[in-house]
């Protein structure tokens, strides 16, 4: 069985078994067992959490490392686990009398370890072991004299051959890709080729040409004629034929900006676990104490007979007491993403930003959408990582990726119009972005007219009345500040009070809550 | 009780300062039976002190803290201790100035004045317990603003304007972050003095379990102490929510196993089953089953007099 074969349910099971033993949440644990069914092994769960209490274990994970650069690693692995079981259980015995009754039967090992050991000492004894009888060098390379398989047979029985799973998730140790300013793009494309080649690059698109269609001829007006839309889920688009190693190279990058996303997310598990939990409670206070069951004054409904005589002195129908009902559902909230590549460095901290707030707003049933925006070639492309009826999915946030340029005005103009389908009465829009909208594709007023660039004070001017006309449909949109300093008058012209900027990441639940809560403030009124 | 403060180490001075306290406000006949005998004490002696000399020099106090830190009984306890009759308010949404004061009523054929607990307590010097302060609207509690100042007044429009009898003190509790609850306002929290209750440190819940539970064998106190830290970190993680994290469900608990449950059945029922959510269950089910074993019996964890 595999690792993705395992329910996610019984993943976090193990987690919480190991952080509870380690008593420590503050890591994401690499070892976790499981039985043949997939089921949590609670035994060495335990033992795996206990190896964090009492060693260093940055200087395991680091003989881990050494052991994962040979093909039989997952067999070593199990032999040096093995070897440190009775240790662990000897030590945790005292703590945890029940262990007694759990354990399995102990295995034979050659690798001989004991209590009074310092982490440095096991990890050494275990190198000269894994050398002695292995002859693993450490560096993926093989004494000579082992290189025949059968000599490197194992003496006991790995994990799996006694039924159990044991995986050891490794995470993203890369380093912080470097962008060097390639496109891939010919301008001497066609309008199909281009979406095309934007499938292959963005993801699978979502509407057919005419439903697109439509769309650019309701949207892409005024500042923004003659340009194009693209609205995408990122499901992945297999490359067929021939395809460029430079595709192939994006690839590989995108993949490591997105593990690394998830990674600086884990690093800071703890922090970001305490921001969704205090984002949440405020919301939730907030929803609860807003907008609450009311009474109000209606056309129709229960008689209130204290105002029944307006009816037949002034002419007032509304002598009738209606309980309006507020509840979460009501509210609706869309995260737009500046996916443009001026947010590059910060990638990780906005998709670690984007994912607190979707999943505080879960927590709480509040609907939410999260999608981000770039521009390409005169496209802006939308893509959607979860939506309303399906909030399980904002792990996808992680798969944010920043490229090419951003017409805020368009995108927000876009969100706004996939926003006024929404069914629910209240919608929210928040929006994280640097505001310094730029796009190569110029604002035009006919086919002929050459144009002027949209960026600088032309494109905020743009943007600002995208905002407004939103707000004026009754949408709040709110900003959540992702730039230089020296941008901030920008957004305080564009979002006027209604945007923060994050200074102190743990400061971030509270400073976003008050903004979130304001805004649901005002739905009560 | 005074005893106890004695065992607990609380100077001699202050506990002469409570008996005399108790000599100048005897109590009336009627109200003596709502001078509290409370099951549990209160242990933390720093805890006492700040909230004896308070209560002494006439402030009143709340008590903040998150779940199981013991507000509740160190409040009863503090009753107790000063041998004050005790008037317990639970505040929830709606609690308006008529529930808390008092409201007209129709009685022998004319409308009179019914009176609420705030008042009673008032008149009879007594202690007045409002619980879960902060989940009444700010707004409706505006009406205790002269109550709870040096003012010492309660004054109901259309009937008389009372004395607060000098013996009256309020003590409010308070928890930050169940749904529901709110901010206090300002205005509110500076006619109190506020007391910050710990959590319950782990050898304190082992002395509550061992005086709860004489005969109960020392290993399984602390291993049974260890299980609710346990829980307690895993709240804190917000790994689970804090329905698990119940020290009157592991008191309860205990007393189940003394009359004949096994360990598993009684920790079930008592605490896994707190949670409505079947996967938190399971986690809180998986710390319990790595530490204790489920088939013990009473015969195992309590010492062989009690059996």
């Amino acid at each position: 069985m595999k690792n993705q074969n395992i329910p996610d349910l019984q993943k976090r099971r193990a987690d919480n078994i190991i952080w509870n033993c380690a008593n420590d949440y503050s890591f994401a644990p690499d070892f976790k067992a499981y039985d043949s069914s997939g089921e949590v092994d609670l035994y060495w769960n335990i033992i795996f959490g206990s190896a964090r209490r009492h060693y260093e274990y940055e200087k395991l994970e680091k003989l881990f490392q050494m052991l994962d650069k040979y093909k039989n690693a997952a067999e070593y692995e199990s032999v040096f686990w093995d070897a440190l079981e009775p240790v662990l259980f000897e030590t945790e015995l005292s703590g945890r009398p029940v262990l007694e009754r759990m354990r399995p039967e102990p295995q034979e090992t050659e690798l001989r370890l004991s209590a009074e050991m310092t982490t440095d000492e096991i990890v050494e004894h275990a190198k000269a072991f894994f050398y002695e009888r292995y002859g693993l060098y450490g560096d993926g390379k093989v004494r000579l004299k082992y290189r025949l398989p059968r000599l490197r047979r194992l003496s006991v029985d790995s994990f799996l051959q006694r039924g159990r799973i044991v995986i050891h998730e490794g995470l993203y140790h890369g380093e912080t890709p470097t962008w060097n300013g390639e496109l891939g793009l010919s301008t001497r494309m066609t309008a199909a080729q281009l979406r095309e080649f934007l499938e292959t690059k963005f993801g699978k698109a979502i509407y057919p040409p005419e439903r697109i269609q439509q769309l650019e001829k309701e949207l892409c007006t005024g500042n923004h004629k003659f340009t194009h839309l693209f609205y995408t889920r990122g499901e992945v688009v297999e490359l067929h034929g021939v395809t460029s190693s430079f595709e192939m190279h994006q690839r590989k990058r995108q993949a490591e900006v997105v593990a690394n996303n998830r990674a600086v997310y884990q690093k800071n598990l703890l922090r970001n676990r305490l921001q969704i939990t205090r984002l949440s409670t405020g919301i939730m206070n907030s929803i609860l104490l807003h907008l609450q069951p009311g009474q109000v004054k209606a056309g129709a409904g229960m008689l209130h007979a204290p105002l029944a005589w307006r009816a037949a002195k002034l002419d007032d129908e509304k002598v009738f007491m209606r309980t309006e009902n507020m509840n979460a559902g009501d509210i609706s909230v869309d995260i737009l993403l500046d996916a443009s590549h001026s947010q590059f460095t910060r990638a990780a901290q906005i998709s670690s930003q984007a994912y607190i707030i979707s999943e505080s707003l879960r927590r709480c049933h509040v609907p939410c959408r999260v999608m981000s925006f770039c521009s390409m070639s005169g496209f802006t492309v939308l893509k959607l990582f979860s939506d309303y009826a399906s909030p399980g999915d904002n792990g996808h946030i992680f798969d944010y990726y920043t490229e090419g340029c951003n017409r805020d005005g368009l995108a927000i103009r876009a969100a706004g119009n996939l926003m006024s389908r929404s069914p629910y009465e209240h919608r929210m829009l928040i929006i994280l972005s640097d505001v310094k909208p730029l796009d190569v594709a110029k604002i035009r007023k006919d086919e002929r007219d050459v144009g002027v660039s949209y960026d600088g004070i032309r494109a905020l001017t743009d943007t600002a009345h995208e905002v407004r006309r939103l707000r004026a449909e009754g949408i709040s949109v709110i900003n959540i500040f992702t730039g230089e300093d020296e941008n901030l008058p920008s957004a305080r012209m564009v979002y006027g009070k209604d945007f923060v900027r994050i200074r102190d990441f743990n400061q971030f639940a509270d400073t976003v809550g008050k903004l979130i809560i304001d805004q649901i403030k005002n739905y009560a009124m | 009780m005074l005893d106890f403060l004695r065992q607990e180490g609380i100077e001699e001075s202050l506990i002469s300062r409570i008996e005399q306290y108790r000599k100048d406000f005897p109590v009336k006949e009627n109200d003596l039976s709502r001078i509290p005998c409370p099951k549990f004490k209160y242990y933390g002696s720093e805890i006492w002190k700040l909230a004896i000399t308070a209560i002494l020099s006439g402030e009143n106090i709340l008590l903040v803290g998150p779940k199981a830190t013991g507000k509740n009984v160190f409040a009863e306890n503090l009753s107790a201790v000063f041998a004050r009759p005790e008037w317990d308010i639970s505040f929830y949404l709606n609690t308006d100035a008529a529930s808390l004061i008092g409201t007209d009523t129709f009685r022998n054929g004319e409308v009179s004045f019914r009176k609420g607990p705030i008042t009673c307590c008032a008149e009879a010097g007594g202690f007045g317990v409002l619980d879960e302060i902060n989940m009444a609207k700010n707004e409706s509690l505006a009406v205790l603003h002269a109550t709870l100042d040096f003012r010492r007044i309660i004054d109901v429009p259309g009937y008389s304007r009372i004395r607060l009898a000098p013996s009256t003190r309020f003590i409010a509790t308070m928890n930050y972050g169940y749904a529901g609850t709110r901010e206090l306002n300002e205005a509110l929290a500076s006619r109190f003095m506020v007391i910050n209750m710990p959590i319950i440190s782990g050898e304190n819940l082992e002395k509550l379990l061992r005086q709860q539970y004489p005969t109960l064998r020392e290993e399984y106190a602390s291993q049974l102490t260890a299980l609710f830290e346990e829980i307690r970190r895993k709240c804190e993680s917000s790994e689970i929510s804090t329905k698990a994290l119940d020290l009157r469900g592991l008191l309860a608990a205990v007393n189940l196993v003394y009359n004949g449950l096994d360990m598993f059945d009684a920790l079930n029922i008592g605490i896994i089953n707190k949670s409505f959510d079947d996967f938190e269950r399971t986690l809180v089910e998986d710390i319990v089953s790595a530490r204790i074993d489920g088939k013990l019996r009473k015969a195992d964890i309590f010492s062989a007099e009690s059996v």
